[in-house]
């Protein structure tokens, strides 16, 4: 017998439990959940924070490597309802981090080079470096 | 805005005679006026913000009578509504009405060896997660 990660959920008008879900992968104890970006996060002793698509699919992890035992969402200054960016973590004697998040099209806004308008004589030696290739 | 300024709220240590029997282990503040904090062994407590020198009610948590301890952990109170579930080292959660104290409680049960964390999610749903005591096949 061993203790295991459980997720559940109340309803507190008929006083019953609707759904339980022992989240199998994670051996260990839940510590933390917000709700939050249409889902829910939830973090504890296995080290990552998980969020996951309702009460049963983990749909994004992020390992860290230590034991989370708070979960706070910031304050949403973006105006999205629903939506989290940051969610600080408390990480028992070893602090507090902050986990950062986006959607795929700012993770490529982010890695895109920035774009300085160039000299017409930079764009000539360009061309005549790429077409020199050809017509040696 | 006053910062640094240190209130002390309640103390366990005048109440108790200074032996420390007693750790706060969670607390929440469910409106303006109003502070309820969780103790170990099994207490829980409502402090009136609004004259914080005293605790006005104070109730165990119900336990079974093998069980050592019922440590409240996680408190969290309802949207629009004077209701709050609590949860901890215990098999429920356990719903309290604000209006009826400390000391009527409707109880939940979920089987979890220990339920640490709740998030409330709508008007009557709450998911808590904690630990299951269960067997694992390797």
């Amino acid at each position: 017998m061993a203790g295991r990660g459980t997720l559940e959920c109340f309803n507190t008008r008929t006083l019953r439990l609707e759904v339980k879900n022992r989240w199998t992968a994670s051996s260990a104890t839940i510590l933390g959940i917000a709700v939050r970006n249409c889902g829910l996060f939830a973090a504890g002793g296995s080290g990552y924070l998980r969020l996951l698509d309702g009460m049963d699919h983990g749909i994004r992890d992020v390992e860290l490597d230590c034991m989370v035992t708070k979960i706070e969402i910031d304050s949403n200054d973006s105006g999205c309802r629903n939506a989290a960016e940051r969610v600080f973590l408390g990480c028992g004697a070893n602090g507090i981090s902050c986990v950062e998040f986006g959607n795929s099209g700012d993770a490529t806004e982010v890695e895109q080079q920035p774009t300085y308008p160039e000299s017409l004589l930079r764009g000539q030696y360009s061309d005549m470096h790429f077409l020199g290739r050809f017509f040696r | 805005m006053t910062t640094g300024k240190l209130t002390e709220l309640y103390n366990f240590g005048k109440s108790a005679g200074g032996m420390g029997r007693n750790l706060i282990t969670t607390f929440r503040q469910l409106n303006t006026s109003t502070l309820l904090f969780g103790s170990f062994p099994a207490g829980l407590h409502l402090v009136d913000l609004r004259h914080p020198s005293a605790v006005v009610k104070s109730a165990d948590l119900p336990k079974a009578p093998s069980a050592l301890q019922a440590t409240p952990l996680c408190v969290r109170e309802a949207i629009n509504a004077p209701n709050f579930v609590v949860s901890g080292r215990f098999p429920s959660i356990l719903l309290y009405d604000l209006r009826r104290g400390l000391n009527t409680c409707s109880p939940i049960y979920s089987g979890a060896d220990s339920l640490s964390s709740m998030t409330v999610v709508s008007n009557d749903r709450v998911i808590a997660g904690g630990s299951y005591r269960g067997i694992i096949f390797l």
